[in-house]
């Protein structure tokens, strides 16, 4: 696959950038990033590949405050490929950064090739139902990154490379900071996770969670669920849910109790190794996309499961 | 000109139907309510909170004016989405009875309820002598010391424990006619001298039915609803109309085993191909659609009728009569489609084909029908 | 001056309806139009919150004349709105996010704001970008992830839920925010909110009269159903003692 000669690579902090800018560093020449605050996490950046850093200056500002700033360097600059870590500020920020630029952002892409000077990125549309690419053939392309499109480098040794004092432009708009406090909700890590049991509204009461819990534990899985458990339900964390809007994942082993299989849930586990489920019906769109399966009713089975796994 | 499409607005109110029963994920629960035989009660006030309790009671009693006909779509929505039979919400026809001869207090108290989707009374018609032969009831009110008593025997009450109110016919005996001798009363429930059984049904699990024996109940004359000696004629105001929304109950009813049983019929496989490949199979779903096309059509030509003036005198026992007998041929056939899992619990289908049953027999049997309907069709005929 | 607040809402396909032909190209002839699912909070949020502050609420949504649907208008309107703008044009059936932000900016500038509320995304493309850009084309503070609204004198006090925090920001009007879909629970319409939305007024505009134009640097390529994996397909049904033994050895082989 050709080349381009840099790509701009930013987040909202670099120890959370290195998939980016390894990944970026098998597409361009060079990788620049942007780092914010002050040059400390220059040296990570380095140590992961990066060719170029950015540091926009800056003290107890919210990292939006940091957009007239891009914008600014942006500008001046002319990147042509800019690569951001999807995250809910990111998001935001990506927004302002294309809308100031007056182009679109390619968000979540799966996927970014090169044909000769376009870049062409891909996305998923329809609640999964398809794959969109789209193209930017000039100017700038701002593209939204999720984890696990690149692998993260191995870890290297120090290295260094040119460190570049960006201006900080003061915004003219600003909200004031009243409070942050961490969400205390579980930290839940499902990316990692190597076996999974998702569960649906084929489960019927709160209560009974606890029974797929003893099964989860038995076969070492982590707990995740579709949308309504998490959203609606609030059964379960919402970082717990899967699909669309949700978790994305690529388990080795992905068990969906009382799950339907709408389109939107498994986007968030297509790519597991093997897909099992059990669904009292039939007809349930989840065992087209199962390996193997059980037409049972949960409540008979699962306790007979965990009884034999526990064996 | 026929037109069959719903307005914009009727489509919305059903969307929003549909809304409250996905967001409310009901299925289990009945099944659940079912299988304990107590009421749907959490998803009753889901309901009633979406405002499916106002519609039809007037405006400016706190309610939402709708029509008749939306009133049956409604209905007819509601149970082939899988709402449990005799459970629901609106009350709006019992709240027409009483606005139509009660005093304002009674008004209010019976508007208070139905507004809540309690089903206000219990209907106190039904006697154990005194079955299709109505104008046998016995139920005996008396006047002494300027108290009005009641003494009596009624059955296949539906509701009787849950309802606050019976809207209790007795009879006066003092006119020969009996039919000129009934008096309409609102008796509340908890009075001392009421007696209240369950009956043991085959269905309907949902919803008691029940007997109620009235020993020396003492009532006001004020709870008398509207002109002693006219009872039996005030109860026929809504008849007609009652009788439609029976009907839109076997309408959704039937739709809700059809839908089931033709998804199964398009997955489930034997032989190695599904069993919607055998011609047999087809020949039940082609003919469970002709009458589910027709019991629409013959009901909400009725409520056109109805709703333009026209008498639906002979139409409402057409439809009763109608509807519940293919309503019940259609879920019968959508149970033989389903096999075996069609006969057990945990298949809705199950539930359908116990409770569709009485619809053939309550509100007036299929054979009544055949009774009101024949004379008059040959009447109507003899007048040309 | 009362405050207005502007929800801004997209007419999508229903996804359950989009068919999925052989060559993997997407059939949405049969797809039923409905409003974006996660736009409903954005229109609930704004009714209650200009109900709260003696507002008024208005509903935006732009789009080709698709949109321009009776039954859509009154679905839109009968959620508590009191006034329907819409941009109708059939130069917006293929624009992005951009486009749209650049379309809704136009139209909002015209009809005067002091808050408008956009959904976390359209349920269709889900970029989750045109809140944003609408901010920056506005030139106004623009929040996303926004999970609780206050008002305050002047300003909204608005919690965001991001990745690993709660973040609570006081932000001065005018303000575009895009909300998440824990905000509320929209109303369900009924039927006396659908009567009345037949009488609320709506106004349209082309996209000559509010003096924009659509031009975007990014083409789509194409929009393919992915191609689907393989699966063993081994299904057993049953629930006796050798049918969840016979499933339970199924399993182990990959566990």
């Amino acid at each position: 696959m050709c080349k381009i000669s840099n790509i701009w690579v930013s987040g909202e902090a670099v120890s959370a950038l290195t998939d980016l800018i390894a990944g970026a560093k098998t597409l361009a020449d060079t990788v620049s990033v942007i780092v914010f605050g002050d040059g400390a996490q220059a040296a990570e950046a380095f140590a992961a590949g990066a060719d170029k850093v950015y540091v926009i200056p800056g003290k107890d500002l919210l990292l939006e405050d940091y957009t007239p700033s891009l914008q600014n360097l942006i500008a001046r600059e002319n990147p042509r490929l800019l690569m951001l870590k999807t995250s809910k500020r990111m998001r935001l920020i990506a927004g302002r950064l294309a809308a100031a630029a007056k182009t679109s952002v390619i968000t979540d892409v799966t996927a970014l090739t090169f044909d000769g000077g376009a870049i062409i990125g891909e996305h998923m549309v329809y609640g999964g139902s398809a794959q969109r690419l789209e193209k930017s053939s000039a100017g700038l392309c701002v593209t939204l990154v999720p984890e696990g499109v690149f692998e993260a480098p191995p870890p290297a040794g120090a290295s260094n490379g040119e460190i570049i004092e960006a201006d900080f432009i003061q915004p003219s708009r600003k909200a004031n900071l009243m409070e942050r406090r961490p969400i205390v909700a579980e930290s839940v890590n499902l990316a990692v996770a190597k076996k999974v049991v998702g569960i649906g509204r084929g489960v019927a009461k709160q209560e009974d969670i606890s029974l797929i819990e003893q099964l989860a534990k038995a076969i070492g899985a982590e707990m995740a669920c579709s949308r309504p458990i998490a959203e609606g339900a609030n059964w379960m964390a919402r970082e717990r849910y899967i699909g669309v809007s949700g978790a994305m994942l690529k388990p080795d082993f992905y068990f969906a109790i009382g799950i339907s299989g709408q389109i939107q849930h498994m986007v968030g586990v297509n790519n597991s190794k093997t897909i099992i489920a059990i669904n009292n019906d039939k007809n349930a769109a989840i065992f087209k996309y199962a390996d193997y399966g059980l037409v049972a009713d949960l409540y008979a089975v699962v306790p007979k499961l965990i009884d034999k796994l526990n064996a | 000109m026929i037109d069959f499409q719903k307005t914009e607005e009727q489509e919305l109110l059903l969307e929003s139907l549909r809304e409250v029963y996905k967001r409310g994920n009901f299925d289990d629960y009945f099944k659940e309510c079912d299988k304990n035989h107590v009421f749907p009660e959490k998803a009753a006030d889901a309901m009633v909170e979406a405002g499916f309790a106002k519609l039809g009671i007037p405006e400016k009693f706190g309610g939402t004016d709708c029509d008749f006909t939306t009133l049956i779509f409604v209905a007819e929505e509601a149970y082939a989405l899988g709402w449990p039979s005799l459970c629901w919400v609106n009350q709006a026809l019992q709240v027409d009875d009483i606005m139509a001869f009660g005093s304002e207090e009674q008004c209010k108290k019976i508007l208070d309820l139905g507004l809540k989707g309690i089903k206000p009374f219990t209907l106190g018609f039904t006697e154990p002598q005194a079955g299709s032969d109505n104008s046998s009831m016995n139920t005996k009110v008396e006047r002494k010391d300027g108290k009005v008593v009641i003494n009596g025997h009624k059955t296949f009450n539906t509701a009787a424990n849950r309802s606050p109110y019976m809207l209790c016919i007795a009879r006066e005996y003092k006119n020969e006619s009996p039919y000129k001798d009934f008096s309409m009363f609102l008796l509340p429930m908890n009075l001392p001298g009421i007696q209240i059984e369950n009956l043991d049904k085959i269905g309907n699990w949902m919803m008691q039915t029940c007997e109620v024996y009235m020993k020396d109940c003492e009532i006001k004359e004020s709870d008398l609803v509207g002109v002693a000696g006219k009872g039996f004629y005030q109860l026929m105001k809504n008849f007609e109309v009652e009788r439609l929304l029976v009907c839109a109950a076997n309408v959704g009813m039937a739709r809700c085993a059809y839908d089931e049983a033709v998804k199964y019929a398009g997955v489930r496989e034997q032989f190695g191909q599904t069993i919607g490949t055998f011609q047999l199979i087809q020949e039940k779903i082609v003919d469970m659609k002709i009458k589910i096309e027709n019991m629409q059509n013959i009901l909400y030509k009725a409520a056109w009728k109805k709703s333009t003036g026209q008498s639906i005198m002979i139409d409402s026992s057409l439809v009763k009569r109608y509807t519940g007998q293919a309503a019940f041929q259609v879920i019968d056939d959508a149970m033989q489609i389903m096999g075996g899992i069609g006969y057990t619990n945990d298949c809705r289908i199950s539930r359908l084909w116990r409770d569709q049953r009485v619809y053939r027999i309550m509100a007036g049997t299929e054979e009544i029908m055949v009774h009101t309907a024949g004379r008059a069709l040959i009447k109507e005929a003899m007048k040309g | 001056m009362s405050m207005k607040v502007i929800a801004c809402y997209k007419i999508v396909p229903e996804e359950l309806d989009i068919i999925i032909k052989a060559d993997r190209t997407l059939d949405m002839s049969k797809a039923v139009l409905k409003l974006g699912q996660y736009d409903l909070p954005a229109i609930e949020e704004a009714v209650q919150t200009a109900e709260s502050a003696g507002g008024k609420a208005i509903i935006l949504c732009a789009g080709p004349t698709e949109i321009d649907n009776s039954k859509l208008i009154k679905a839109a309107l009968s959620r508590g709105a009191a006034e329907l703008f819409m941009v109708v044009d059939d130069a917006m059936k293929t624009a992005d996010a951009s486009q749209t932000a650049g379309v809704l900016a136009a139209a909002a500038a015209k009809i005067g704001f002091d808050l408008i509320i956009c959904g976390e995304g359209s349920s269709d493309i889900y970029a989750q970008q045109v809140g944003a850009q609408l901010g920056e084309q506005l030139q106004v503070n623009t929040f996303n992830a926004v999970n609780n609204i206050k008002l305050n004198n002047g300003s909204i006090i608005v919690e965001r839920a991001l990745e690993r925090e709660i973040e609570v920001l006081d932000v001065p009007l005018p303000a575009v925010i895009s909300v998440t879909t824990d905000i509320n629970l929209p109303r369900i319409p009924q039927l006396k909110d659908i009567l009345a939305a037949g009488k609320k007024p709506v106004t349209k505009w082309g996209l000559s009269e509010l003096g924009v134009s659509i031009a975007n640097p990014i083409d789509v390529v194409s929009t393919l159903a992915p191609e689907s994996k393989e699966r063993r397909q081994i299904i057993i049904e049953g629930d006796s003692d050798d049918k969840v033994e016979a499933f339970l050895q199924n399993i182990k082989k990959d566990l």
